[in-house]
């Protein structure tokens, strides 16, 4: 597929596209500057892709990271919202795969993982998150309900958690 | 200022350039080299410590190469944990020097059983992941009932029983002292220092030479004004806790607060800041238990729960005979087992070494690979496999056949190469025939346990 045929048509439709690249900055910087040429910059969201917890996590992380900062710091190619597919998670074995049941049920692990790869992708400055499984979708939502509350912790609600008896 | 790279060269300016070998290298550039690489201590140079001459070189090379946020080593008699020592705010500046270590807590109400229970636990956790394993790296003693004797035994008896590095946790300096006491040839961390304790607290981990956590949870004044009273006082080891809020009541605040602490020692070189940062996730243990709950009950999160459905592969493994009969194989080994059902497949085309990664984490899986793959098939053998699939009819040696025996494995001999024989079995996996009743009815009941399907055709209005 080229891009030159694929943007002279979407560049008519009342769509938004997400530009994928694998995890290099230039890439992406190079398929937002050609973007650029068909599409108002209202209508390009950018997906640097995203890796699971135990899947190279880290790696997703530091380049959406690095996405994020440069583009505040003003180069004008990476100022697109984020987009993140944390379904990718998925990929690790350990979110799905029958073990021991000291590692809990597969029917949590599975949401959970989803749902711990999303929560590090917003700190990572992730806008736009895709999921799959309905759980991770209420709980990622209702995480970022709190973080923008923004409310100040009571001291006295934590001081004395070292002598609980829990 | 944020950190900067700094030139073996200048590094080399300031060392003694005597070439003496006592650090352990050639000369002092070799020194020099492994120390901007952060292979070696600056410490290692004695006559850089000793000679009155080089007092100024030291302190200069200490400011250069020391990290932004200062390394806190806490021991047990066997083990070191090292906390902080970064150099960068983000890892793609340089990268991240020490993992950030987890703590499981004993607390001193638990009964000895109990204890041992839970160190045992803490002890023998380990999850090999790709060729390396993970670990949990501290204890931590808790003073639930605040009596200084009782903590005393309770540090005693965990001390004796592990060999992993400890926290003492107590706002009391009484209760404190008293765990230190029997820690003679450990450094622990102290947990923790506050508003309210600080004086007493800073003449036990003063007698002592601890390292101490500085806890002031939501006040970031007076945080700061903590650790310039310990630093006036000469205590350098500290770490600090700006209280983990959690949830709604406070998580967005105690993200943001890390952040800019962090932030302020790795770019400003705010000195007040330059201590590791301790998290106490513990304090959401109510809300942890209702997270658990609500997670168990799916349902009541606002959604109508109809079933889940499972994929094939789940609730529909594969036997060894419907494998050996999809493949037309010949079974060499184990016509008695060939009612075991199969989980995984695993294709062995590495070296023994690669696919052992892979190996060790699939259970009870078969592993489809060339006869002649003595290597694959032997490491196979050592894992949870419960068949050989061996591919392109090269029948393979009397070593297989007898390890496979022993091990209740079957093996198979397949006429096909690998690839079509993967096919194979994965159009066969995927079809239910009419005729295979038991195929097909073990589907239904799968289906009917997952499904509430009253519920589903009463939502789709097909029942009145």
């Amino acid at each position: 597929m080229k891009l030159e045929d694929i943007c002279e048509y979407i560049k008519n439709k009342d769509c938004i596209v997400i530009a994928f690249t694998p995890m290099d900055l230039d890439k992406a910087r190079e398929l937002n500057r050609k973007l650029f040429d068909y599409l108002p910059k209202e209508r390009i969201l950018m997906d640097t892709n995203t890796a699971g917890i135990g899947y190279g996590l880290d790696y997703g992380f530091t380049v959406m990271e690095r996405a994020r900062l440069n583009a505040l710091k003003g180069d004008s190619e990476l100022q697109q919202p984020l987009a993140t597919g944390v379904t990718n998670a998925l990929a690790a074995r350990e979110a799905w795969l029958k073990m021991d049941p000291f590692w809990g049920p597969r029917e949590i692990r599975t949401p959970l993982w989803e749902t711990l790869t999303g929560i590090i992708n917003i700190l990572a400055g992730a806008d736009y998150i895709m999921t799959m499984h309905p759980l991770t979708m209420q709980t990622v939502n209702e995480i970022v309900e709190v973080l923008m509350s923004g409310k100040l912790g009571k001291a006295e609600d934590i001081m004395d958690w070292v002598s609980w008896k829990i | 200022m944020p950190w900067k790279a700094v030139s073996p060269i200048e590094v080399y300016k300031l060392l003694p350039r005597t070439n003496c070998k006592e650090c352990g290298e050639e000369n002092c550039m070799a020194f020099a080299v492994k120390l901007v690489n952060m292979e070696t201590k600056l410490e290692l140079c004695k006559p850089l410590l000793k000679e009155s001459k080089y007092k100024e070189n030291y302190e200069k090379l200490k400011t250069i190469l020391s990290p932004m946020v200062k390394e806190i080593e806490i021991k047990s008699a066997e083990k070191t944990v090292k906390i902080g020592g970064e150099y960068v705010m983000h890892r793609h500046e340089l990268t991240y020097i020490n993992p950030t270590p987890i703590a499981i807590d004993v607390d001193d109400s638990m009964s000895k059983e109990d204890i041992t229970k839970r160190i045992e636990f803490v002890e023998n956790f380990e999850y090999e992941y790709i060729g390396r394993k993970l670990y949990l790296d501290l204890l931590a003693v808790r003073s639930v009932t605040n009596d200084p004797e009782k903590y005393k035994e309770t540090v005693k008896f965990v001390s004796e029983n592990t060999s992993l590095p400890l926290v003492l946790c107590s706002l009391n300096p009484k209760v404190i002292e008293a765990g230190l006491f029997v820690l003679s040839d450990a450094s622990p961390l102290i947990y923790a220092a506050t508003k309210d304790n600080w004086r007493e607290m800073a003449d036990v981990v003063k007698k002592h030479r601890a390292s101490v956590v500085l806890f002031s949870p939501g006040d970031l004044n007076m945080l700061v004004s903590l650790v310039n009273t310990y630093l006036k006082l000469g205590i350098e080891d500290l770490a600090l806790d700006l209280g983990t809020f959690t949830g709604s009541k406070g998580l967005a605040y105690t993200i943001n607060a890390f952040t800019k602490l962090r932030w302020k020692a790795c770019n400003e070189d705010y000195k007040f800041a330059r201590f590791p940062l301790i998290g106490t996730p513990i304090v959401a243990w109510d809300e942890a238990l209702l997270m658990n709950s609500l997670l168990i009950r799916i349902g009541n999160l606002g959604f109508k729960l109809l079933g889940i459905l499972p994929s094939l592969r789940n609730i529909l493994p594969l036997t060894i005979r419907e494998i050996a009969d999809a493949t037309d194989s010949k079974v060499l080994v184990g016509q008695q087992w060939l009612d075991k059902e199969i989980e995984n497949l695993l294709v062995g085309a590495m070296t023994p070494d690669s696919a052992m990664k892979y190996f060790k984490i699939t259970p009870s899986k078969a592993v489809i690979t060339g006869g002649d793959r003595t290597d694959i098939i032997l490491a196979a053998l050592k894992t949870d496999t419960t068949a050989l699939i061996l591919t392109g009819n090269i029948y393979p040696e009397e070593i297989v056949l007898n390890e496979a025996e022993k091990n209740k494995v079957s093996v198979l001999l397949c006429p096909y190469d690998t690839y079509t024989t993967v096919r194979k079995i994965e159009s066969y996996r995927f079809t239910v025939r009419y005729m295979n009743m038991k195929r097909l009815s073990r589907l239904v009941t799968e289906l009917e346990k997952k499904i509430d399907l009253p519920s589903v055709l009463e939502e789709l209005g097909l029942v009145s």
